[in-house]
């Protein structure tokens, strides 16, 4: 596959992401905490400090609108695809089935990304200038590695799942709600588990989020982009590698 | 030379045969692939763009296997049967973008985008509007396009006449032709053999998943013919253009189905069909659709399989 082609394959991707009807849904969701934090700020009297910001960031961002955006494009990412029929034109171009799979992907995670770290931003720079505080500000490359790495990893497992199951959604919603919500958040050392554990303790060294009592010591922000990494190359992976050996229509 | 060879060749979908034992040997040129529905036709032009897998046997297209094989994707065009595209593109877009994918440059891509629209019919205007505000017409040519917009040696076409009016049947059998005079290998499924016979003589017959017969069409003409040919006809004037039909010697019965579609009885398909473009000019009608149902052959397979 050459370059021209990687990249026509990336823009391809992201635009039919950009244009879909879901990605309206997804932006007015995660344009909502901005909303939030406007009213926080018309109604208070107290500063909205860094630490109450990185806290919300956690519970809205991290906990439902990153999982919730990762879904959605994940396991669409090629069923929809194949639903619709519309493989046979991607799948017959001169380039491995690999690649188509992990372009796609890559897209995917591009277009996740920018919805969501879109209103973060947008939130920051509020809040720093009503408040004439750049403190927060200075943790806008924090929020970003986390939102990069976090739709990277929930991105590349969805995919690999929408590649995997006929029907990914609802295996999607369990294991975001009951794997990555629920479970991440039960004492002791079960969230070590999860996904969720090591954003978060990426979470509570770079945006100062507070760290809970009854978790597990957290680990270094290195150690979680380690595990991290792993995670979303494995997911990849084995989601090419499932992609390269399937039968791309179902029943004749 | 082979374009294609198939071995053996099985495909089950759970406990439905796709194909079984499936054995044929496609030369240069143009070969219909011709069967009743369900007959394994899709299946098999699955396997051969790669987009299934055999469950047995083994194949070989260009000499070469089709699984995952880039190199020979872009040697193969292929048009599918569905009618999806992407209805958030414009018609040119969507070609400059699989040429693009090809691995084609931005320039050279749009040169050839215009050309091909040029080539199916397709105008400037029309290619520049979103593809979800397209007739099944202009979608069917959009499609075809992209199979030939990057000068395959192998043109794999499914169904691609079904569900076209009079002129872009004859549009399409036209450049098929003219793609396989230039050195283009087509390989073009149908359920409808008169469709096949404005296109080529060579035709594979297939039924069940298997290979029924392999040769010139008119060795089973004969057959065919026996069994009254039976057209349906979807216009504007429905009334109208039975009584015009009914005049027609080559026509033995027109049964009015209701306002808009009319079902015409023929001994001689292939003169009923050179005649009706004639019939619509002249007659001022409008034919939205052009189709015959599959009964003739399947009472042709029929015939075969007992035999």
């Amino acid at each position: 596959m050459s370059v021209r082609q990687k990249i026509e394959m990336i823009r391809f991707t992201v635009k039919q992401l950009f244009l879909s009807r879901k990605t309206a849904m997804l932006l007015v969701l995660s344009f909502f905490p901005l909303i939030l934090v406007g009213a926080w700020m018309y109604d208070s009297n107290d500063q909205v400090s860094s630490e109450i910001f990185s806290n919300l960031f956690i519970a809205i961002f991290l906990q439902f609108i990153v999982l919730i955006v990762s879904l959605l494009y994940g396991t669409s990412l090629i069923n929809t695809e194949i639903s619709n029929k519309t493989i046979s034109y991607l799948s017959t171009r001169s380039f491995r089935r690999e690649e188509l799979f992990l372009y796609r992907s890559v897209s995917a995670i591009l277009v996740a990304f920018f919805v969501i770290v879109i209103p973060i931003v947008v939130s920051l720079v509020a809040l720093s200038f009503y408040e004439g505080n750049l403190v927060i500000l200075g943790k806008l490359l924090g929020y970003v590695a986390v939102v990069l790495l976090s739709v990277t990893v929930y991105v590349s497992f969805f995919s690999f799942i929408g590649v995997l199951l006929k029907r990914p959604l609802m295996a999607g919603l369990l294991f975001a709600f009951i794997w990555e919500i629920l479970l991440a958040n039960l004492p002791g050392k079960i969230p070590n588990m999860t996904v969720m554990f090591y954003l978060r303790s990426m979470s509570h060294h770079l945006i100062d989020a507070t760290w809970p009592d009854y978790y597990p010591k957290a680990i270094t922000t290195g150690g979680s982009v380690a595990v991290l990494t792993g995670v979303a190359i494995f997911f990849l992976f084995f989601g090419t590698f499932i992609f390269r050996h399937k039968n791309l229509v179902e029943k004749a | 030379m082979n374009i294609v060879t198939a071995d053996n060749l099985s495909k089950w979908y759970g406990e439905v045969i796709g194909l079984n034992q499936f054995n044929v040997v496609i030369e240069a040129g143009i070969t219909g692939l011709v069967g009743p529905n369900g007959a394994g036709k899709t299946t098999l032009l699955r396997i051969l763009t790669g987009l299934i897998h055999e469950d047995k046997g083994h194949v070989k297209v260009l000499g070469e296997p089709p699984w995952n094989n880039p190199l020979l994707n872009a040697r193969i065009g292929y048009c599918p049967e569905h009618e999806m595209l992407y209805p958030w593109m414009t018609g040119i877009d969507f070609l400059v973008s699989m040429m693009k994918m090809h691995g084609f440059q931005k320039n050279e891509s749009i040169k050839k985008a215009r050309e091909a629209l040029k080539i199916v019919g397709l105008n400037r205007e029309d290619s520049q509007r979103k593809i979800k505000g397209y007739s099944k017409g202009m979608r069917q040519k959009v499609k075809v396009a992209q199979a030939f917009i990057h000068n395959p040696e192998l043109l794999i076409l499914d169904e691609p006449l079904a569900g076209t009016d009079p002129m872009g049947r004859k549009t399409l059998i036209e450049l098929v032709k003219k793609m396989a005079a230039e050195g283009t290998h087509v390989i073009v499924s149908s359920h409808v053999l008169y469709e096949i016979e404005g296109l080529t003589d060579q035709v594979v017959l297939i039924d069940a998943g298997r290979a029924l017969a392999t040769g010139h069409i008119h060795e089973i003409r004969g057959l065919i013919d026996q069994h009254p040919h039976t057209v349906n006809i979807a216009t504007n004037d429905a009334r109208r253009l039975g009584k015009t039909l009914m005049e027609e010697e080559i026509v033995l019965t027109v049964t009015l189905m209701d306002e808009s579609h009319v079902a015409v009885k023929t001994h001689q398909p292939d003169s009923f069909y050179q005649r009706m473009p004639d019939i619509v000019v002249n007659g001022g009608y409008e034919v939205y659709e052009m189709f015959s149902p599959d009964d003739n052959l399947e009472a042709v397979f029929r015939y075969l399989v007992k035999k």
